[in-house]
Order: C-alpha cells, then structure tokens, then sequence
C-alpha cells in the first residue's frame, strides 16, 4: 500500500518538486558565488561576506516554508479533486490512510531537502572564506529540514480537511488579522495609550516566539557567520 | 430461442425460460443427454439474475424434462411419448386460451371466433 | 448472515433534504434494485451505507459489521461504484488497477486484467482520457476485481450506450452467478432492473414507500378498465392506487393492488362492468405507487 502512495503521490508532486529542487540546489550555491566575490575585497572581506548572507538569509526559511506548503498541497490535490470519495471508499482507518500519505510525502521532500544540504556543501568547498567568517553548512542543512518539515507538517493537516474548513479558516485568519489591526489602530487613540498588541505581534509571540511551534523560522539563517 | 423473454410480461421470467425449453425439449430440438446452457452462460446472455435460471431449470427437473447433476450442468432426460403429447397439448391449449381471452378484449363473439377459426383452419390445409 | 444490508430508523438531514426512518433489509445474495425518481435520496442513503455521511439516527450493518465501528472490515468486502468517477484521472488504467489492488485483500490481478481485455480497456491510457462507456468500464472492473461479497452499485449504467450497458450487467450477472455475491443497485432506468432483480425498495422524498420481492411488487397490481364509473367499494380487499377518466367518456380507469378475478363482483354490484384487467410493467407500477403514496402524503 505504501508503495503505491509513494508512486502516486510522486505523480501528482513531481512537476511541483522539480523547480523546487533546482531552487533548493542553486540557492546555497548562488548565495556562496556572491560571498566568493565579496570574499576578495582588500578591505574588511569579512563584513563584507556577512553583509551578502545577510541579504541571502531570508531566502532559505522562505523556500523551507514554500516548499513544504507545496508538496502537502500536492499530495492532497488528487483526493480534492474527487471530493475525498476514493479514499472514503478504501478499506482502512483514515488515520492510516492519513499517516500513510503523510509518510509518501515527507519522503518525496527528501528530494530538495537533500539537495539543498548538497548545495550548501558544494557552495562552501568551492569558497575560500576570510579570517573571522566560518560557514556553518550542516547547521543550516539541519535548519532547513526542520523548517520544512514543520512547514510540511502544518500544511498538511490543514490541507487533509475539506476544502470548506481550509476556507474557513483561512479567512478566519484574515479577518482576526486585518480586523484585529484595524481595531487596535481605532482603540489605541481612543484610550489615549500606545503600544497596543496588534493581531500579528500575538499570531508572533504564540507561533514564533520560543516555544513557538514556528520558532525555527524567524532563528539564524545564516550560510556563514562569525 | 430464447428472443423475446419478456420482463414485462405477466408471466414471471422464469416460466418463460422453462416453457421455451419445455417446446424445445417436446419438439425433440433437444436430444436425450444433451446439455443445457450454464447457469452462469444464460443468465449472462439473457441479462437476468442467475437466481431465476436456476428456479426455471429446477422446475423443468420436477417436472422431469431435465436432470441437474452438481457441478457438470443441467442435461435433457429422455422424454417418454406420452409426456411429449401432454406437453403439446399443454401448449395448444395454452395458445387457444390467449385466443379467447384477446378475442374477448375485442368483443368478438364465440361463435365468430369459431367460425374464424375453421375458416383459417381449412385455407392452412388447402 | 440473513441480510447483507441492514438499515433501522436511519434518518439524516442536509439543508432541505431530508431522509427519514429508513428501514433497508437487503437479503444476502439478492439482486436489490433501490429504484427512486432522481432526488429522491438514493445516492444520500448509499453515502450513509458506506460511512461517508453521518447519519442524524438510527443503526447501519454492513455484511454483519456495525457502520461506523466497523467500516474497515465491511468496506474490506464491498465493491462500489459511484454515480460519479472517483478514481485519479492521473494515472492509467493500469496504474490505477495496480493502485487500486494494493488496498484490498482479496484483489485478483489475473482475472482484473482479463477482465479488463473483455471490455477493451486499453492498459496505458489515461483514466481522464477514457470515454464516459470506458470509465464505467473500469469502474466496475475494479469493484468486481476485490472479489467482493456485496457490490454496491450507484447508477452504474446512467448515461452509458446500451452496448456498454450490456457489457456492465453482463460482467456483474456472471460475477453474481459465480459467487452469490448480494448486488445493491440504485438506479431510476427502472426497465433495466426489471429483468435482473429479485428484490426491490422504492424510495420517494427521503422516505422509503416500499420494500418487497419483485414477483409480489408487480404481480396483483393491475390496471381495471371499467364501463361506468362506480364508488369506490368500501369493504373491497383492493387498495385503489389511483382512478382516471378513460378520455372516452364510457368509463374509468383505475390502478389497484391486490387484485384477484373473483373480485369483479364488486363493480357488477354498483352497475358498473370490468371491461379489461391489464397487467402492469415494473416501470408503471413504480410510476403508480410513487402517485399514490404521493397522494397520502399529501
């Protein structure tokens, strides 16, 4: 059974893992060539080199979070399409069905995941890094996979649900959000205070914030650092 | 020689069937031994539910045309000669009981119909 | 097990819809025909067989299993064919024959792919690229490849050709007569049943009006052509389904089950004749009892 959720979701994933396997390759790589460049600068290679992870940081949490978004769409599109009916139909528990799929998944992401670790390698082998700067490839790696799996693991639930629940929710968030915001804009003059939470430093504090189940998103992304 | 079983018809599906086998087997269309279709095979052909092949070859082995033996299929059994003419004359009747019954429907009187009926009798032997 | 499918009270409700108090005894190796007018509740009732829906009451035995506390083990035996395609259009038909038969512990491959070459399925084309006549092919093909012990089929042959039509019933009256496997077919093609079903249960607006062998439903209901038009005999052994003027102002036609010949004395009694005792199809019949339990309702 499993092997057959593994080929099926291969089929419905694959035209997503692709460019997210050549991402996940070429990014550690490109952000290394940059910091080979700033690598030979006379004069202080070392900030330099930070200062150009610094812009590339950012990418890699952002390419965690999408991918793992992505594949767990993927492995969900079939089942959405037919409206759940096929697999309601199958003769298991759902929980299994539901882990099994999940399972298929996660080891479809060791695809780009694995390709990213090779990147960062890669990157860091071919670049001679200054005095004062290391590079800290396998922490990132391990970053990495974490974020996606966690990134993977959130969408997938919320993706297993109907599509009306999804719906629901996500609007839910909006309105929680963009209402919230707008509310603590009117509230804050009225009671003449400042500094209010808005609805984005709480969804902050209880998702990012250690121990937040987000937590690994907003940590140090950087490629090399002091 | 199983066209037209009816499913509309009055008469159930398997009564149908058996007549028609029934015909077949007075008629000698069927020789002694001869093997009837399989359950499985008519029920296919036909498109009705084995259960009522299987009622209608149960009945034609009451009644002793044929002899179901399990697992090899349903054969004919010799038919004495008086059980061919029973079974003809069952079936002449059988026609001219229709006949009255639709000769009714129209309003045609008994004595018309009798009279038909000798008059196309003796065109059929001319 | 007596019956294959046991339903007591079940009831559900959907916006509008409504079922309610459906008592469903589908005897084991039966041939049921679930007949309904479109609307009716036919596929609802199926999804609340088959764990898909919930039920707002009442109890469900699938083959012995409780619904939902043993769904696996009852869907483990169930072939089921859904009104709509619910296979991945993806995958070829026979990837999705492969995928399909990884699920089930009694799927037979050999017999799936000759089956699959009798109804000329080609192997490597996309199931979103067959034909409306294939994908009712092969959906069959694979309810029928589980081996199951209770196919449930939903509209199985709506919208096909009449080839394709004989090629499904064809494949499934032969299954039948191999294993006595016990087939639920809903379906409002009341013709099409009329030859292949022992059993059949009429449902109506969310209710089921009647449930009986196929001889019973349609043998004693007749229609009587009358010359005059008398009351309806109060003490008569018949019910009256239903009574029309006959458009050539001589009589009356009227529909009425449990009708037996000596009951014509009835209407010489009101001066009234019976001209005519007609039988009626499978289709007429259903038309007739949908009118008149329409009429109660009401």
């Amino acid at each position: 059974m499993f092997q057959q959720m593994l080929l099926s979701g291969w089929r419905s994933s694959r035209w997503v893992l692709a460019p997210f396997a050549v991402a996940a390759l070429g990014l550690p790589l490109l952000a290394m060539r940059t910091a080979g460049t700033a690598a030979r600068e006379i004069y202080a290679p070392g900030q330099a080199v930070l200062m150009v992870m610094e812009v590339w940081a950012p990418l890699f949490p952002a390419l965690a979070a999408l991918l793992g978004i992505a594949v767990a769409l993927a492995m969900w599109s079939w089942d959405h399409g037919g409206r759940h009916v096929y697999a309601l139909s199958l003769p298991l528990p759902r929980w299994r069905y539901v882990l099994m799929k999940m399972g298929a998944g996660a080891a479809l992401i060791g695809l780009p995941v694995g390709l990213f670790w090779i990147g960062s390698l890669m990157g860091v082998w071919s670049v001679d890094l200054p005095e004062g700067v290391r590079a800290y490839p396998l922490a990132l790696g391990l970053r990495f996979l974490l974020a996606t799996a966690i990134a993977y693991a959130a969408a997938f639930a919320l993706a297993a649900g109907t599509k009306r629940t999804v719906t629901w929710l996500l609007i839910g968030l909006l309105v929680f959000v963009v209402g919230g915001s707008l509310i603590v804009d009117v509230i804050q003059p009225l009671l003449g205070v400042d500094g209010l939470p808005t609805p984005l430093d709480l969804l902050d504090a209880a998702l990012i914030d250690w121990p937040g189940p987000f937590h690994v998103f907003g940590g140090n992304w950087m490629l090399v650092d002091v | 020689m199983f066209e037209g079983v009816d499913a509309r018809s009055p008469v159930p599906l398997y009564e149908q069937i058996a007549a028609r086998i029934r015909v077949a087997v007075a008629a000698r269309e069927f020789a002694e031994g001869d093997a009837l279709p399989s359950v499985r095979q008519l029920a296919a052909s036909l498109r009705v539910n084995p259960a009522t092949v299987v009622q209608a070859y149960r009945d034609l082995e009451r009644e002793g045309f044929v002899e179901m033996r399990h697992g090899a299929g349903t054969f004919v059994r010799a038919l004495p000669e008086s059980k061919r003419t029973e079974e003809r004359t069952r079936q002449a009747r059988r026609l001219v009981r229709d006949l009255i019954a639709e000769a009714a429907r129209m309003g045609i009187g008994v004595d018309a119909l009798a009279e038909a009926l000798r008059a196309e009798l003796e065109q059929a032997h001319a | 097990m007596r019956n294959a499918i046991e339903t007591r009270g079940l009831s559900y409700r959907a916006g509008s819809f409504e079922l309610r108090d459906v008592e469903l005894s589908v005897p084991a190796g039966s041939i049921y025909g679930f007949l309904g007018p479109n609307g009716a509740g036919k596929t609802t009732t199926i999804r609340l067989l088959l764990g898909m829906a919930r039920p707002a009451g009442g109890a469900i035995r699938l083959l012995g299993h409780e619904v939902p506390a043993e769904l696996p083990a009852a869907l483990a035996r169930i072939g089921y064919v859904p009104e709509r395609p619910h296979v991945y259009g993806a995958l070829t038909v026979a990837e999705a024959m492969r995928y399909h038969g990884a699920f089930w512990p009694d799927w037979d491959g050999a017999w799936a792919d000759s089956l699959r070459r009798r109804f000329d399925l080609p192997a490597d084309r996309r199931v979103s690229r067959l034909s409306k006549g294939e994908t009712g092919k092969l959906l069959i093909l694979l309810a029928l490849g589980q081996r199951p012990e209770l196919l449930v089929l939903d509209e199985p042959t709506d919208g096909l050709d009449p080839m394709v039509r004989r090629d499904v019933l064809t494949a499934v009256l032969d299954y039948v007569a191999e294993t006595g496997a016990t087939v639920f077919i809903s379906s409002h093609l009341v013709h099409e049943l009329e030859r292949i079903c022992d059993w059949v249960g009429v449902i109506d607006h969310g209710r089921l009006v009647a449930e009986l062998p196929i001889d019973a439903f349609k043998s004693g209901v007749k229609r009587i052509r009358l010359a005059g038009a008398p009351p309806e005999p109060s003490d008569a052994p018949f019910t009256v389904l239903s009574r029309f003027d006959d458009g050539l102002a001589t009589g009356e036609t009227w529909v009425v089950r449990g009708w037996q010949d000596p009951m014509r004395q009835y209407f010489t009694g009101a001066g009234a004749t019976v001209r005519d005792v007609v039988d009626l199809d499978l289709e007429e019949v259903f038309v007739e009892l949908l009118r008149s339990s329409r009429h109660a309702v009401r």
